[in-house]
């Protein structure tokens, strides 16, 4: 096993720990990884920000025509929003 | 029997109801073409199968005629509406005499291709990713959930299929393999994919055209 991620398993291991908690190893190894990466602070920031709009999207009303309930601002905020961004993600 | 034939759109009669409130009966038949509309598109995306979808809102909108009047308004029309539905197609993914099983498509085999194209043969990024600038304004958050709804429906099938299992319906992952008789890990690749695309799906139409203005 090597010792640093790549960015396409941060990717994996970002989604995975939306629906199961990761394994310490993989935990410690994402968080070396996203604090060397940008880019995949940024993927995770994404995909967490959708996560919770989908989570959004299907927890009611949600569809176009005309419903002022599609959107609610206060929950739109990132579910786990770390100022500074440099922390690392996954949580289970 | 049908009550729905002759054309979806017809007006409905009220349905029963114990209470006798009519007229709560006659706001519900008015808004039941648009219902039937909402209930159809996400039917859709969660199977991926027009007539099944059509079977699953039909049953749906039975129920809701049928325990419409012991409802009790702690929830919005629509959300308890959904909620039925989803219940429907759980259900009808729990129900043992299912056959249908989702393959992958050729969509689903090109989505996999393109997403890897994002990495090198180290598993590096090819090209770095820009942070996303958040809509302040309620207009533009709207406007990026609508763009987030097109691209869950842009989804390949089978894609499509296993993330709207999981994130609507809200299966865990070993039983979204055990019902659509695929492994555990290819079910967290799917799902995987299908979160990747929608965040590509988004960079391009969204953030894409932001920038474009």
């Amino acid at each position: 096993m090597k010792l640093m991620h790549s960015c396409k398993r941060a990717a994996e291991l970002i989604t995975l720990g939306f629906d199961e908690p990761l394994g310490m190893f993989d935990r410690i190894l994402l968080r070396v990884h996203l604090s060397m990466c940008g880019s995949c602070r940024n993927v995770r920031t994404q995909l967490v920000s959708l996560e919770a709009m989908t989570g959004e999207l299907f927890s009611g009303c949600a569809e176009e025509d005309g419903d002022d309930a599609l959107v609610s601002p206060p929950s739109f905020r990132f579910k786990d929003s770390t100022p500074g961004g440099g922390s690392p993600g996954a949580r289970p | 029997m049908s009550i729905f034939r002759g054309g979806a759109e017809q007006r409905l009669p009220a349905p029963p109801s114990p209470q006798g409130s009519s007229a709560h009966g006659d706001a519900l038949a008015a808004q039941l073409p648009s219902l039937r509309q909402r209930l159809l598109r996400h039917a859709r995306l969660a199977v991926h199968d027009q007539g099944l979808a059509e079977d699953l809102v039909q049953d749906t909108l039975i129920a809701v005629l049928e325990q419409h009047g012991g409802r009790r308004g702690e929830s919005t029309l629509l959300t308890w509406v959904m909620a039925i539905l989803r219940n429907k197609v759980a259900d009808w993914y729990r129900s043992p005499t299912r056959r249908r099983m989702v393959q992958a498509s050729e969509e689903d085999d090109a989505l996999a291709e393109s997403l890897g194209a994002a990495y090198d043969e180290q598993g590096r990024l090819v090209e770095p990713v820009p942070a996303w600038q958040q809509p302040e304004r309620q207009s533009e958050q709207r406007q990026m959930m609508l763009a987030l709804q097109n691209c869950i429906g842009h989804l390949p099938r089978q894609t499509g299929q296993v993330f709207m299992m999981r994130e609507w319906i809200g299966f865990e992952t070993r039983e979204i393999c055990e019902r659509l008789g695929i492994s555990a890990e290819n079910c967290r690749t799917i799902i995987h994919r299908a979160r990747l695309s929608l965040r590509a799906c988004m960079q391009r139409d969204w953030i894409g055209k932001e920038d474009g203005k």
